[in-house]
């Protein structure tokens, strides 16, 4: 009985998938509900405070995306997400977003033009339409952004962009025409190889075996190997423009590394700023940051080194006012209630506002009442 | 125009295992309109209605075309039958700032998800929740009351919902897993209509139906499904309002 | 914390095919001997109990909810290979971010943003008491919301209040009603 039920399914099934279209829909059709849900999949994300807002920033990233561009006329439109991980997707109505996360990494203009270069030819390649239309992916519910947000599940944005990856054979083609384009605008094509070195120094540092940004990508180590080869042939020289992407992203990687503060990932923020030397590309307060993350790594050595970099923050950045808590709190709970006391006043002194001002004042409160005794 | 897949997923799993007051089944009571002594003048805000696709693999989609179409067909058929049950008077939108119109957008927001949340606890809450119907005390705070001064209008009228359509792959693996004992949602629909009161924000009248009278997308079955749902204001099966038939 | 979110999908799915039955909550405290603590839930709201967590609403738990729980401390925060363990030892101040990036994985709170802190005694023990807001992101309706959360944590686990409403007319209505409630508070 349960064998002839079981077999009845399979029949079933397999009559069901026999008679199903991949789709019905002509490709006018098709193409009007992916850029249908693509606009919708933009109003949300434009309605929500998860965009990383900087009209100065934008306009100089839409400056690079138009160099590498040219022909597409305001076609292609990049905005920043707030997100700390290393990510960044095109949507099939020509909208890409870059994460904070992935500006915090690059080091150049160089390097960022290697990855719109790749987001922008999934767009101009045609690759979600195409994907969709031959049933490489299905089309999922435009619900939940925490996708993009570097969180949560992938897919929901899956069906109207490169966010989960394209298929192979699509991020070949993306990687080979935005590596022309990043060449063809004039850029050292050596940023593309670099990038992918870094992420996969990461990806070992944080023992990550999937990282989002490549979710059905080609192995990073295939992309770094492809890239090294497609540079011997490409002309040499080209322009990196460091110091003018470092000066015009400073604020939007600030934010991205107190996201990963935030996140609690001190492992991370070790990595990224210790490791990667990414500390000497940041404004001097961001040596905190290395100081939080050896606290939170609390590794073999970190107290010592959290505590030199606190004391290398106040030499370095003296208004910088979360050092002062940080400091205050590490003396106060090694003993020190003398050295603590003048850090925690200072500290409110300079952020007077604070939102963690109550358990600031209770920590002063406290060891006034024990340093008086 | 807001995509509402999760209510498309609530419909379609409530079209599988519901066993709420047959709803979709029932007819609507043929109720004469009895004219109110002072009709209730209000505002109709634009109908908010999505109608959906379900693949074979069960993935959800909006069908951008037939949602327009059944918003306008909603629209005209709102109008329609509030005139028909001379309780309302219909009164022009305001023109609005932009700063105004955000602040209706969150208000609308609020109150559909309110509406949504106040149907599902009432139907599916169990005992407990039925005591709402008695107390219904949901609001959306009287944030709206420029609307008052600047219209003359009392209340506003909404109307939202969607309807999940199945494609012909995913009709086939319902026959097909059907003979095979294997039950699979195919879709539904699920519409409400609210009364709010401008002055204080609270929701005075609600009704929540699932399913559709006819093809919503053409004048007929937009007013038909209308007419089911405030034709017979105020009787409203969610609040377990009857309604008064005319001798 | 992602727990909670297992939780909420789980109590939604069993609402939504009437297999769950909510309960009036009661006038008096209510012990719940699986997580070692005792509340008085605010009066005339109803409640879901499933083990040691507390789902408590007024209106709906969709849109306005106040959730009362316990969670083991071991693995009580991160996920998957990034879990971490909550200890008694624990500044509050840290407890608090913990927590809250704990939150900000579940569906409409990934914008959640700590608006103010504090210390504050829960059943005697020293956690805090935090003001936060958001905006849905679920269905992008962007409706602002504002939140209260307590936590302490003892031997006997991390122990979270937590209520959330529309910015628009529920909060502020109800908060007083669930602050009197975190004040009843007891462990056990």
């Amino acid at each position: 009985m349960i064998r002839a039920r079981a077999l009845s399914l399979l029949a079933a099934g397999a009559l069901a998938c026999a008679c199903m279209p991949a789709s019905a829909l002509n490709e006018e059709e098709q193409r009007a509900r992916i850029i249908y849900q693509a606009d919708e999949a933009t109003h949300v994300i434009d309605e929500l405070d998860i965009l990383y807002t900087d009209p100065v920033l934008d306009a100089y990233l839409q400056g690079i995306v138009d160099k590498l561009f040219p022909e597409s006329g305001g076609k292609l439109v990049i905005r920043v997400f707030k997100a700390t991980s290393f990510n960044a997707f095109a949507m099939s109505n020509g909208r890409l977003y870059i994460h904070t996360g992935t500006l915090l990494r690059l080091k150049d203009e160089a390097e960022l033009a290697s990855v719109l270069g790749h987001e922008g030819s999934h767009v101009y390649d045609d690759h979600i339409y195409r994907s969709v239309s031959s049933a490489k992916i299905t089309m999922p519910i435009l619900t939940v952004l925490g996708t993009a947000l570097g969180a949560g599940a992938l897919g929901q944005l899956a069906g109207v962009s490169s966010i989960m990856g394209m298929s192979r054979a699509h991020e070949r083609e993306a990687d080979i025409h935005g590596f022309q384009r990043l060449a063809k605008a004039g850029y050292d094509t050596s940023g593309a190889t670099e990038t992918f070195r870094r992420l996969l120094r990461e990806l070992d540092a944080l023992n990550i075996k999937q990282p989002m940004f490549f979710a059905s990508h080609p192995a990073v180590s295939d992309r770094i190997a492809n890239y090294m080869a497609m540079s011997k042939q490409a002309p040499p020289g080209g322009s990196r423009f460091s110091d003018e992407y470092l000066i015009q992203t400073a604020s939007a990687r600030v934010a991205a590394l107190d996201g990963i503060l935030r996140e609690g990932n001190g492992k991370l923020l070790v990595h990224l700023l210790e490791r990667e030397d990414l500390l000497t590309t940041l404004p001097p307060f961001c040596r905190f940051h290395l100081a939080e993350g050896f606290r939170l790594r609390n590794a073999e050595g970190d107290r010592d080194k959290a505590l030199a970099a606190y004391r290398e923050t106040l030499t370095a950045a003296p208004d910088y006012a979360p050092t002062y808590a940080a400091l205050g709190k590490r003396l106060m709970h090694d003993g020190d209630k003398a050295g603590a006391l003048p850090l925690l006043r200072k500290y409110l002194e300079l952020e007077p506002d604070s939102v963690e001002k109550g358990f600031i004042e209770l920590y002063i409160t406290t060891l006034e009442k024990e340093t008086a005794q | 125009m807001t995509f509402r897949a999760v209510d498309a997923l609530r419909v379609a799993i409530l079209s599988a295992c519901l066993s709420v007051p047959t709803i979709c089944a029932s007819k609507a009571k043929e109720v004469e309109p009895v004219a109110a002594v002072t009709p209730l003048r209000v505002l109709v805000l634009p109908v908010d209605f999505d109608v959906l696709e379900m693949s074979a693999s069960g993935m959800v989609e909006p069908v951008p075309a037939e949602t327009v179409q059944a918003e306008e067909a909603l629209s005209g058929a709102t109008l329609r039958v509030l005139t028909h049950t001379k309780q309302f008077q219909i009164i022009d939108m305001p023109v609005m700032s932009d700063a105004e119109r955000e602040v209706l957008k969150e208000h609308l927001a609020l109150y559909k998800l309110t509406a949504y949340n106040a149907a599902q606890m009432i139907r599916l809450g169990g005992p407990t929740w039925k005591a709402k119907q008695k107390n219904f005390d949901y609001s959306i705070g009287d944030g709206l009351k420029f609307l008052v001064e600047r219209s003359g209008a009392d209340a506003a009228v909404v109307v939202a919902g969607a309807q999940l359509n199945s494609s012909g792959g995913r009709v086939a693996m319902f026959i097909l897993l059907a003979a095979a004992g294997v039950a699979i949602p195919l879709g539904g629909a699920q519409g409400s209509a609210g009364i709010i009161d401008l002055n204080t924000g609270n929701i005075q009248w609600l009704e929540e139906r699932a399913g559709t009278k006819g093809d919503i997308k053409d004048k007929k079955g937009a007013e038909q499904t209308m007419m089911n749902m405030i034709g017979g204001y105020p009787a409203s099966t969610l609040l377990g309002i009857k309604g008064t038939k005319k001798k | 914390m992602t727990r909670i979110l297992k939780l909420t999908a789980g109590a939604t799915m069993l609402m939504l095919v009437g297999c769950m039955t909510w309960q009036p909550t009661k006038s008096q405290a209510i012990a719940n001997n699986g997580g070692k603590y005792s509340i008085q839930l605010p009066a005339g709201w109803n409640v879901l109990t499933f083990g040691t967590q507390q789902m408590v609403t007024r209106y709906g738990m969709g849109m306005q909810q106040f959730v009362v729980g316990q969670t083991k401390n071991k693995g009580a925060f991160g996920f998957g290979k990034e879990k971490s363990d909550a200890s008694p030892e624990m500044d509050p101040r840290d407890l608090c971010t913990k927590v809250v990036a704990n939150m900000k994985i579940q569906p409409n709170h990934e914008t959640l943003e700590i608006t103010s802190v504090a210390p504050a005694l829960l059943g005697g023990r020293a956690g805090f008491r935090a003001e936060l807001t958001s905006k849905r992101t679920f269905q992008a309706d962007g409706i602002r919301y504002k939140h209260l959360l307590y936590g302490v944590v003892t031997p006997n686990g991390l122990y979270t209040l937590h209520y959330e409403a529309p910015v628009l007319y529920y909060f502020d209505k109800d908060v007083a009603e669930v602050e009197r409630s975190v004040s009843t508070f007891k462990l056990m």
